[in-house]
Formats: structure tokens, sequence, C-alpha cells
């Protein structure tokens, strides 16, 4: 009966509730009904039209403040809302947030408006609202296409343009990296990795890896953009695939863990080291490759975590394993000479371990 | 007085694309004053320019300063075509004229443009340097400024201005240019109209003496063809600066009470004066040295700002009236003013000319001699229109309050034959002035308070309407109320006050519903001494010469002085005035059909129906009034509307129960009963009524302190009880000698009507009221939403019960809306209603959600009786002329075992009675909400406040910074992408209120107080996806500091007694000039609408 019904405070209230709603890609009808259901009619005595009438005012101030919420700079500058300091930041922190299955999909793809299309499919297979995914493949694609081209650390970028916590700010510098530099993520094999996971990866791997990493020499590149010298500099591990350093490399390594591993783990070790110490290292040599680079995870899945497996290693088997492996090849005279080599050995094996730990799901 | 105007651009931030390719802007800026206009570089490629500019120059008059509002345009530059516009930012200069403080203009100001809204924001500094002028003869009026509340020192009188120009939407030239160049040129003269009315009402201000003008009210008409007139109202005054070794401060005297005084007072002296002190004289004192800036320190906390007036009258039976009798009301084209009876408003005068007059030519109740005010109150006659536009009033300048005096007239609009010069339109105002004063005349009193004019247009028809409260009024003040008047007669006030005040106004007050945990010992002690102001509701006529059939009573209070059965008004609850439990916001609304017609046929038809609808207004505002036990009503505003087929009337004011008025009694209906059917309804309609009343009795705990006893098992009370009643019923009926409330039920459609009284009831946790403050609820503490709601939808038939349901609607789903605020008080509910379409209805409201704090102990509630019955024990020791001594002790046994159980509840006390102990257990629970989440008020507000209220709950105003009023005007051709009516107007009313605080925040301001939104005008055309909105919006700029603010200026203990208070102020009037008296009184009270056509 209403052709106008508008609601306008001088001090913008946020129901929680509602935005959350808003925010999970409910039309104000549907979000009506939910809260109906919730017994919030019966709680204030009010009439469906009512809540609707209140769900649409909310939703209207949705809609402009949306606009600022691409930009969460502007949302404290703007002057049309007058909001408080802890709700902007609420506001900002839920519309940034996503659902780790929906952005597990997106990771590592290409954010181009035809993938928008295809978010029908993500939708379906997430069973999250298409509006809700639209919105979180438009922040990727915004936070990305924002910060792509910075200088200097990947998560303060993001925090300083995003005004978005520590947390969600690493989980926003993860993805991208791995989109940055094309990780692939997205085969069958990799299937089984949560978002998690990669957020584990690629924040070490920036932390270590990265411009902005300590070790790094030169600072002035861009943080997504892993350390070239440091990738070209990992070929020199290929010495400790020599055979003498192999197997010294592998006696002192069962002389490490003797008695620390499952039975299963170490027989098979002990048969198979040669051959685990060799894909580390293959792996870490070819990483100038950007092709290989890129297939990373595949390896470690394919080559490590995947035979593992299959010799029934627990996560504490591979962790007590790559602690030694890591710690004995610092002790071997070709590594502890060459302190060059020791840099780039810490390195590499650091970050391996802890992304191989968080990957291997027995 | 030339002066130099400095402007400097400083940046812009989040600026629209305006070029696609690059998704960037070239933006530069133009800043304009009058005809001169300056440029900035082009910024180019940015979003976020910084321009920095130099200090662009104009050096140009003062009276250009003031008419004329600075431009600032930001445009995208393009080599080839025309430039871009992004935006406009119009900037008042207005409240930079002070020349006692260099004020700047910094800030943030978003750019607006008419057809996209917001679009950014804008940098900009303005400065202006006043040259000194020694030229007594002025052109312009520089420092005086029209602000709406403050301290006063001397009151002039009424001033009024009225210009008059052409509407650009009608201006030939608007065929050929773009939408934007039209809505910018309206805006425009939208903004110079403004400046030039409050130019000229400066001019007159100083002519009269005065250097400020209080209680301003500034209307726009959109007059369609016959162009915009913009008018004013408003009280001219003289301010005093509150200094330390000011008079008015410092000065002993009743009016400015010692903070010693505060339990008795608790409202004003403590807080509000105390604050003044602290806040002004530290800080300010180098700032605002010159009385002639007069605004700067309005402590708006303790003198609400006079937006609207109080009107009382004082109402007759309603078994006495019947519309019927109306009929010879109304009279077309009788514009003769010597025999004034036109008007036809008044509540009295419905019923006087009904029940006196058959023809209101022959002047209203001329049978009725009706008798001029005992004294000559030659000063108040000297002036023309002894009108006060304040609705609040500071204590003592009330002396008597008659009643509401109203005068309507009904025009055609295309008949002006000079649409361009003011002169038609002044004439009408004049008519209508005239009208009420003598309308005020015949109720025995000399001034009217609470004054307001108001149009209501409707394609060539315009209704006019003058109202206000009629009272007598103090204009010298009391010798020990300090207030220094300036005014040359005063002795004549002062003989008339002798006789008004002796033995019946004690030099103390009492403001009962305050709230006084704090101080219960000290109150008791004072309740002795403080007898509330029962005066305020003595009849200002003569008993033995009504005006009008009205039933008296003696005054509840004092017992000697005749008080009427019913009051009405359109002030704010005086301060003095002793009132009973909560106050509650009570409405009428009135829907009628009409025949389509137009011209002269369709004014007829319009002022044929006037006064039948005033008469519904009046009567379902009584019988609403009476259902919920109330007895006066204050801050009444009347809307009327006019549509092609209908008719809209909406009353809308804040229900009181008045002690010193007769207590309403329970509603009866009576009426035959053709047929069982509607006897079964009538049975049921008066058990619903019964019911009522007697919940609302509850809800707003009216009970005289006797009748409190009811819900005590104690027998002793009920016995109390029983007999307190039957002495009152005595005394009602030896001077009645009839039920007072009845209601007559002849049909169905008096079922009907019967049936719209019942209003739903209001849910636990809020309160509802009109006025500025919450009467009898006084634990406010914190502002926690300002809303504006727009509603606008079919009418489903055009019935009061159609029409009345979406009132309530709106009421309930504004609840709900509120929901989590709860407990608040929602004030200063202000309706709009119009008729935009055929059958379809626009309601806008404003309001304001106040916080309710945690009442300070159960015990409180008793406490707020405890002043009642105390003092008007008090009052009957005293008095002299007692007849009925079974009550007298009644009333005063009743007293004793109050207080007892006052005292033993806070454990001091002595006494322990048992019966009084018993009775408080007894209140204890029932008053002692449950789980109730008070607020605290602990939490400063955010931003900029938006007030429609003169006042901040904890809060202090600091300074005052000026007027704003803008008229903005949006418009797009793409209703449907912004989301509807809807989106679009949600999104516009949201720009409205940025722009406001936008302009708040530059001038050093935190807070816009008497915020109000009036033609707020939607036209769409959906079909086109094209829609457009005007909106008016007004209020004063100033600084506050508030209480929780650790930042703030340090603050008295006792300034966290909540705000609220009122200041005591004392005015002196001296009427600046002769002016032509009139005495040839006519009583013209009767109703009647007049058609002028100008074209005969």
């Amino acid at each position: 009966m209403a052709n106008v019904d508008i609601f306008v405070g001088n001090e913008t209230l946020i129901d929680p509730d509602v935005y959350q709603l808003w925010l999970d890609g409910y039309t104000a009808q549907e979000t009506a009904q939910i809260l109906q259901k919730r017994g919030i009619l019966q709680q204030y005595g009010a009439t469906f039209d009512m809540l609707l009438s209140d769900t649409l005012d909310h939703y209207r101030n949705f809609f402009v403040l949306e606009r600022y919420l691409k930009n969460p700079v502007l949302v404290g500058d703007q002057l049309l809302m007058q909001i408080s300091p802890q709700t902007q930041a609420m506001l900002i922190e839920k519309y940034y947030e996503f659902d780790s299955s929906v952005v597990r999909e997106l990771l590592g793809k290409k954010l181009t408006t035809r993938q928008r299309n295809a978010l029908d499919d993500v939708s379906d297979k997430t069973r999250v609202p298409l509006r809700s995914c639209r919105r979180q493949f438009d922040n990727v694609k915004q936070v990305f296409k924002t910060v792509e081209e910075m200088l200097g650390s990947l998560v303060d970028n993001i925090k300083t343009h995003f005004l978005l916590s520590d947390h969600l700010a690493k989980q926003y510098a993860a993805i991208v990296f791995i989109t940055n530099n094309r990780f692939e993520t997205g085969k069958k094999r990799l299937g089984y990795l949560t978002f998690p996971d990669f957020v584990h990866c690629a924040n070490e791997m920036i932390t270590n890896w990265s411009y902005s990493s300590k070790d790094c020499k030169h600072h002035d590149d861009m943080d997504q953009d892993l350390d070239r010298d440091f990738l070209i500099d990992l070929r020199d591990l290929k010495i400790l695939s020599e055979k003498e350093h192999l197997d010294e490399h592998r006696v002192a390594v069962l002389k490490a863990i003797h008695g620390k591993l499952s039975t299963s783990a170490a027989v098979e070790l002990d048969h198979n080291f040669k051959n685990i110490s060799k894909t580390l290292i293959n792996v870490a040599s070819g990483l100038n490759h950007s092709r290989e680079l890129r297939d990373l995870f595949e390896d470690f899945v394919d080559k490590f975590i995947d035979p593992c497996k299959q010799a029934k290693w627990t996560q504490n088997d591979v962790k007590i394993f790559l602690q030694a492996y890591a710690e004995v090849a610092q002790q071997m005279h070709v590594v502890r000479s060459n302190s060059q080599l020791l840099k780039v050995w810490e390195r590499y094996t650091g970050t391996i371990s802890s992304c191989l730990i968080q990957m291997y799901h027995p | 007085m030339p002066g130099k105007l400095k402007v400097r651009v400083v940046a812009a931030r989040d600026l629209p694309v305006m070029d696609r390719a690059s998704e960037l802007t070239d933006a530069f800026v133009e800043v304009k004053f009058k005809s001169t206009t300056c440029k900035t570089e082009v910024f180019r490629k940015s979003l976020n320019p910084q321009w920095n500019s130099e200090w662009y120059r104009f050096e140009v008059d003062d009276e250009d300063l003031q008419d004329e509002p600075l431009q600032i345009r930001v445009l995208d530059h393009d080599t080839y075509s025309a430039h871009d516009a992004i935006g406009k930012v119009y900037i008042d200069l207005n409240p930079l004229l002070t020349k006692e403080r260099t004020m700047v203009i910094n800030g943030w100001f978003p750019i607006f443009d008419t057809m996209h809204g917001i679009r950014g924001e804008l940098c900009v500094m303005v400065k202006i340097d006043l040259f000194s002028d020694f030229n007594k003869f002025r052109q312009s009026s520089c420092g005086v400024h029209v602000p709406q509340g403050h301290l006063v020192k001397a009151v002039h009188g009424f001033i009024e201005e009225l210009v008059v120009n052409d509407d650009p939407e009608y201006q030939w030239i608007d065929k050929i240019r773009s939408m934007r160049a039209s809505n910018e040129a309206r805006q425009v003269q939208f903004s110079k109209l403004s400046g030039q009315l409050q130019r000229k009402i400066g001019l007159k201000v100083l002519e009269m003496g005065g250097n400020a003008v209080i209680g301003y009210r500034q209307c726009f008409d959109l007059e369609g063809e016959s162009g915009i007139v913009v008018r004013a109202i408003g009280t001219s005054v003289r301010l005093i600066p509150l200094h330390g070794h000011d008079g008015y401060l410092l000065s002993p005297g009743s009016s400015v009470r010692p903070l010693g005084h505060s339990p008795t007072y608790p409202s004003f002296p403590s807080s509000t004066v105390g604050r003044i002190l602290r806040g002004n004289s530290p800080s300010k004192r180098g700032s605002l040295p010159n009385a002639h800036s007069l605004l700067t320190n309005p402590n708006l906390n303790s003198f609400p700002l006079p937006d609207d007036i109080m009107a009382a009258s004082p109402s007759a039976k309603v078994s006495s009236f019947s519309p019927v009798k109306l009929t010879g009301g109304r009279r077309s084209s009788d514009s003769d003013i010597g025999t004034p009876p036109k008007g036809h408003d008044d509540y009295n005068h419905v019923v006087k000319t009904g029940s006196l007059t058959g023809s209101s030519g022959s002047g209203g109740f001329v049978k009725a001699p009706f008798h001029r005010p005992v004294i000559q109150q030659e000063s108040i006659d000297m002036l023309e229109y002894p009108f006060f536009t304040m609705k609040t009033l500071p204590p003592g300048f009330l002396v008597h309050v008659g009643g509401v005096v109203t005068a309507r007239s009904v025009k055609l609009l295309d008949r002006i034959h000079n649409p361009d010069e003011p002169e038609t339109r002044d004439v009408w105002w004049t008519e209508l002035r005239t009208e009420v004063r003598s309308h005020a005349r015949a109720l025995g009193c000399h001034a009217v308070v609470g004054y307001i004019e108001h149009t209501s247009i409707c394609d060539e028809i315009i209704i006019l309407s003058a109202y206000g409260t009629a009272a007598i009024v103090n204009l010298s003040m009391s010798p020990q109320q300090v207030m220094v008047t300036m005014s040359l007669d005063r002795h004549l006030f002062d003989k008339e006050k002798e006789k008004v005040v002796t033995g019946e106004r004690p030099p103390g007050k009492l403001h009962v519903d305050v709230n006084l945990a704090n101080q219960t010992n000290k109150l008791m002690e004072n309740i002795e001494a403080s007898i509330p102001l029962c005066s305020l509701c003595h009849i200002p006529y003569s008993d033995s010469s009504l005006p009008f059939p009205v039933q008296l009573s003696p005054c509840a209070v004092c017992r000697k002085h005749k008080v009427p059965d019913v009051l009405f008004t359109t002030i704010e609850p005086p301060m003095e005035l002793p009132i009973i439990g909560k106050g509650c916001l009570i409405q009428a609304r009135i829907c009628r059909t009409k025949r389509v017609s137009s011209g002269e046929t369709n004014a007829k038809e319009v002022s044929d129906c006037l006064p039948f609808m005033e008469y519904d207004l009046y009567k379902q505002l009584l019988n609403k009034l009476k259902i919920k036990g109330m007895n006066s009503l204050f801050g009444l505003r009347i809307q009327y509307s006019v549509g092609d087929k209908l008719i809209i009337a909406v009353a809308t004011a804040t229900g009181v129960f008045s002690a010193p008025l007769p207590a309403p009694l329970a509603p009866k209906i009576i009426g035959k009963s053709p047929n069982a059917n509607t006897e079964a309804s009538r049975q049921d309609l008066q058990k619903r009524l019964r019911e009522a009343y007697n919940r609302n009795r509850d809800v707003y705990n009216l009970h005289l302190p006797s009748l409190t006893q009811e819900h005590s098992p104690n027998v002793q009370a009920t016995d109390d009880l029983d007999s307190d009643n039957e002495a009152l019923n005595d005394i009602d009926l030896t001077l009645g000698g009839k039920e007072t409330f009845v209601l007559e039920i002849d049909d169905i459609r008096d079922v009907e009507v019967a049936s719209i009284l019942l209003d739903p009831p209001i849910p636990e946790g809020f309160e509802v009221c009109n006025t500025d403050r919450m009467p009898g609820v006084s634990n406010l503490v914190n502002n926690l939403q300002m809303f504006s709601r727009v509603w606008r939808g079919q009418l489903k038939d055009a019935s009061n019960t159609a029409f009345s349901k979406i009132f309530e609607g709106m009421f309930r789903s504004l609840y709900f809306k509120l929901r989590s605020m709860a407990p608040c008080a929602l004030c200063h509910i202000n309706f709009d209603v119009d008729i935009p379409e055929e059958d379809e209805i626009q309601v806008s409201m404003t309001g304001m959600c106040v916080g309710i704090g945690e009442p300070p102990t159960a015990a409180n509630d008793l406490i707020t009786l405890v002043p009642e019955v105390g003092s008007s024990n008090s009052n009957m020791k005293t008095g002299t002329e007692i007849d009925d001594m079974q009550f007298h002790m009644e009333m005063a046994q009743d007293v004793t075992r109050k207080e007892a159980s006052l005292h033993s509840h806070n454990s001091t006390s002595s006494f322990d009675e048992n019966e009084g102990l018993r009775s408080l257990k007894v209140h204890v629970p029932k008053l002692s909400p449950k789980k109730v989440r008070y607020h605290s008020g602990s939490r400063p507000p955010l931003g900029v406040v938006i007030t429609p209220l003169p006042y901040l709950p904890g809060a202090t105003i600091v300074h005052y910074l000026g007027y704003l009023n803008f008229f903005i005007i949006r418009e797009t051709t793409s209703v449907r992408e912004e989301g509807g009516l809807n989106g679009f107007m949600h999104s516009f009313l949201a720009e409205v209120l940025a722009i406001c605080r936008a302009h708040v925040g530059a001038l050093g301001g935190n807070a816009l107080v008497c915020f109000q939104m009036t033609e707020c005008i939607l036209e769409g055309n959906l079909h086109k996806n094209q829609s457009q909105c005007l909106i008016n919006v007004y209020g004063d700029v100033i600084q506050v500091t508030f209480d929780s603010d650790p930042h703030s200026l340090p603050l008295a203990p006792s300034s966290d007694s909540v705000g609220s208070s009122s200041t005591p102020r004392t005015h002196g009037v001296s009427p600046g000039r002769q002016m032509s008296i009139r005495k040839s009184a006519s009583p013209s009270n009767s109703v009647s609408l007049k058609v002028t056509d100008e074209g005969q």
C-alpha cells in the first residue's frame, strides 16, 4: 500500500544481524522471513510489514554504503552517513570476510569477468548464494588490483588500503600472492587442500622467500614476487644430491631420528631417503623456472606427500623427519663451510617443512 | 559597511570518475560571489585533487554578504567541449558576519549536484574582513542574527517580514534550459530570498532596539505561477552576554536562584546557570565581550528554543456543542477588518459560535460581554501585535493562560493583482493577525504567546492559518525576578502582578516532575516553602461573564480561583506548572471528501468545510485527552492539507494532567439505542473506553496522591479513597451539575467515531510527546537518534478510521524500528501531512529519541507525587477560605503518611509508622522496573548531533554559531536505478543531513539544534523514470561540551542532574515605538472563513 516508506536517522545505526544476512546475499524479503523465523516479531509484537520496512531501510543504507566499502578508506572520510568508528571497522571487516570454500574455488584463477560470470558453479558447489559469491569475487579482485603494483609489504599495503584486521589481511595477502604467482591449486590431486592450508603456505613463502623477507638483500621490489636471487641460489642446493653428500646426509638423518618414527615410516625412509631428498632438492632447483614454481604444490603432493601417505606416515613422522632433514644438513661440512649455501638451505627447508606439515593430511 | 570576502579552495576527495577512459577526472573549481567569478587551476587526472589555491578576494557590500550565497562549483575540464559539472557547494555567509569574533568557515563540504546527489567532498576556507562602519544609517543589519534560543534581557515584540520573487521553475526560460540549470537557478533564488529576508528582519530588530530574534520561524511558500514567498516571524529581543560580571547572572533574585536552592528547583539553577558560568566565563570571556553578539551563549539547555508556542484554551463541555449550530460560521469574501470575526478556529470559538451566535457576522459571541483585562496593560497595548513566537517562556512571564486563538482564511493565488509585490500577502496576514488579536481580547487576554503562522497550498488555493495561545503576560517581571527590564511601563505590570500574585503566588516555585532522588531530604524541607504556581491556569476572564460556555471549578491547588476543566495550549508546559504523572502524545486526525472543483467554487467549498473539521478536531482531541485521564494539552499544532478530492487535518499535542485543573472523570456513553445491535456495540465501547481510561491512569501514573492508595491492601486507605472521591465528586456536582465527560452515541457512525478515540497502547519503554521535554520524565540522559520518516501511500477510503490507521501504523513501526533504544522518550514528534496526488497521502514525521536514564530509586515515584501533595497541603493550610474541611483533613493525613513512608525508605527517619512502611512496601514492587537497561549517557555522541530539540541532554552549550536554512533540490532521471522512490528519497534525506552536518562542522560547531525539516515535496513520474524532491531544513548551529566527555570543561558536581532544566529568565519589554492602539476590541470569536477573490 505504501509507495514511499523510509526512515532516516542522523546516526546510521547498523543491525549486525541484518548486515550479515545482506552480506550472505539474501534479498530483503528473504532476510525478513529469516528474522521472522527467529521470533523477532513476537518479541516486539510487530507485523511482518514492519519488519520488512525496517529491513528495507537497512538494505538501502547498505546499498549506499557499499560504494564506500569498495574503497574502505572512504568509509571514514565520507560525510553521508554518520557511523561510529567501531561500527565502521565492523562493517569493513565483515564486508571483506569470505567463505573459505568459495575463495578456495577462486584460488589461482585469473580474476576475469568471465570467471565472475561462471560463479554460478561455485555457488552451486559451495551452497553459498550467488550474490555473496559475487561480492567475494569482487573483493578479491579489488584487493588484488589495488595492491598488485604496490611496493612494500603486502600485508601492510592491504591493511592500509582496506583497513582490515591483521588476520584477514594475511588471508588476502595469501590470495594475492597465489594469484599473482599463478600457483596451480585447482588440480584434482590438490582438491583435498583447504584454503587455510594455502594461506599458511603462502604466508610462509611471503615471509621467507619474497622480496620482503628478512633475508632479501634489496627490498625495493614488490612483495608478492619471490626473491629472484634466492630462487637462483636454490640451484646451488643440487650439490646435496651428489652421491657422497647424499649418503652422508642419509646416515646423519637416520641416526638423528632413530627410534622416533613409527615403524612403517622408518622402514620406508630407510629405503627411500635418497629419492625423497632428491625430490625436495629438485623442486628447489627448479623454482627459478616460473613453470615449475607454479606447480610447486602439485610437486609437493605428487612427490612427497602422496608417497608418504602410501607409506602410512603420520603427521608427526613428517614433522620429525623434516626437522631432522633440515638440521642435520647444516652440520655437514659442505653446507657449513659455505655460509651462502647454509642460508639458502635454511630459507628453503624452513619454509617447505612448515608447508609440508600443514599440507599433510594423513 | 563594506567587507572583504576571502575564499581559498584547498582540495577535493572522492570525486566521481568523469573520464571513462582513464577512470580519472581533471577537476577545477569556480568560486562565484554575486557576479564575480574566480577559477582554480585544472588539477589533472586525479580523483583527489589538491589545489591549495591562493586566497580569492571579493570586495563587497555587506548587504550582498547577507543576501548572496557564496557559490562554489566543481567542474571537469574538457578541452574540446563544454566542461562537465560535477557539483556545487553553497555557503551562507551570514554566520560570519559577527564583528566580535573572527570566525572562519573551514571544512569539508559535500559537493552536491541536483541531478546526482553528493559527488565527493570539497575542502574550502572562507573568511570575511569587515571594515568598521560609522554610518548610523545602515542599509544592512550585520550582526543581528536570527537564533532560536538564548538568554533574554528585554522583549521588544513581534516582528514579521515577507519577500516575494519569481519562481525560476515557472519562468519561460525554464522550457529551454536543462533540469540542472533550472534546479540551480531555483536553489540560488531560495538562498537569496532567505538572505534578503533575514537582512530585513535584522533591520527591523535594530530599529526596535533589539539585538536578536528569538522564536524565529522562516517559511517558504511555493505558490507556483505567482512566485515564491519567503516569510518569517519572530520576537525581537535584547540579549545580554553571559558574563560572570553581568548583572543577569549575578543579580540576586528569584529567577536566578542560588545553587543552594536546587533541591526545590532542580531543573534550572544548578545545572543550567551553573553551567553557563562554567562554560562561558573561563573560556569565552574574550570572545564574546559585546552585548551585540547576541547569540553567542544561549544556554539552550536552560532555555528551550522557542520554536513553537503554547496556547491554552479552556474548553467547554463536549456535550454542549453540536456541529449543526455552526452553520452560520462561514462567510465568503467578507474582508471587513472592522468586524473582526472571520476566523473560526479556536476551539473555544467554535464552541462559542455554535452555541451563542447564529451568525459570525455579528461578531461571534457579542452577547457575552467580554471583559478587558483588569489591569490596563498599556505597554503591551502599544504593540501593534502583542504576539510572542516563543513556545517556552521564562518563569513568571505568563500570568494567566486563556485559550487557543486561531484565524484561518482561504485565498486564491491566481487572483493576486501584483504577484511580484508582497503587498497582497501582507494584507492577508494583517487580516489574520488582527483577527487573532481580537480573539485574544475576547478571552480577556492582552497577548498571544506561542504564535504560529502556517500555510497550505494546493494548486491555486492557499489556506493561511495563524494561531497561538491567548494569555496575560507579565512583561516586566516581578521585582525579585532580577532581569532588569527595559520597559518603561514596568510599574503597570507590577501593579497587575501584585494583584495577581498577592496571596496566591508564593515566591517559590516547584517543578514537580523533576527527579530528586539525591536530595530527598532536602526536598522535604523545601516543600513547605515552595508552592506551585497555579495561577497560570486560572481563568483570565471574569467568571460572571464567560466568553463561551465553560465549566469552571475551583483551582485544585489554591482552591481560591476558578479554573476551566480543560486547558488547550500551543506552548511548552510552563516549568512552574505543577503536573501529575507523565504526559503523552495526543493526536486528532480528520479526513473529509470534497467535490472536485476549481477556482472560487473550490475555495468556497474548502472554507465551508474548515469550521466543521476544526470542530471535529477539537472534539477528538478533547475526548482522547479525557480517555487518557488528562486535562490539558500543550504544544498544539494543527495542519490542514487540501487535495482535489480530500481535505485532511491533523492536530498533534501533548496531554498532561495539570494539578490545578479538576481530574477528568471516567468516560460515559449515553445515547438512544434504536436496536439491540447498536446497543451491544455501545455497551462494548463503553467497556473498552472504561478500560482504556483506567489503564491510562495507571500507565501515566495519573492517580491523585490519595488515589494511589487504591492499590494498597490497607483497608483504611481504601476508606480514604472513597471519601476523597466522594468529596471530589461533590465538588464537581455542585459546580457542573452533570457528568463532565459524556459521549453521545446515536448511531453506528458515532460508534466508529468513538472507536477512533481508542489509541493503541504504547509499548513499554517508550514515552511519546511533541513538546521539547517529556512532561513527567526528567531523567533524560542522552540523545539516541534523530529520525525522519516519510510515508506515502494510498488512503484506502476517505474515512477518519482509515486515515488514523496510517498514523497508528507509522507509530507502531517507529516503535519497532527503535526497539533497541527502549527505554526512551520520543520528543518533539512533528508531523507534516500532504496530499501529493489524488487518493495519495504523504506523512512526514520527525522527532528525537532520547534515552531515559535510571530512575534514581524506587521511591522516586513517590517523591514526584509528594510535592503535589505537599504543596496543596501547605497551600491549604495557608489558605483561609477552605470550605471543605473534610477533604482538607484527608489530604493532610494522607500527606503525613506519604512523608513517613518516604523518610523510612531513606532510613534516616524517626518515623516508623507501620502504615507508612506498609504503603511503601506496596509501592516498591509495583514501581520497581523489570530488568530494564537504562541509558547511562556516558558515551558522548558521535560527530555532529542534529536534534529538533533546543537542548542536548547531558551537554552544555558553549557557543551559538549561527542559523542555517537550506532549501535543497534533488532530481533524477533514473529513479529505478536508484532504488525506486524509496531509494531516491532515502538517499536524498541522508544527503540533506550530511550537508547540514558539514556546515555545522565547518563553522566550528558540533550540534544543530531546533532542527526542522519542512516542505518535503516529492514529485515523481515513474513512467518517465523521473522524480524531483525539495526539502527545506533549518536549525541553529551550536558548540556544546558533553558532560561525559573527559576532554570537556570541568563540570560542577551538580551537573549530573540530567538536562531537564529550564532557565530562569526575565524579560523586560520596551515597546520600541508607539503603535496604533486598538481599543475597539471587538469580540471576534466567530467561526468564519473568508474567501477573498482578488478579481472582484
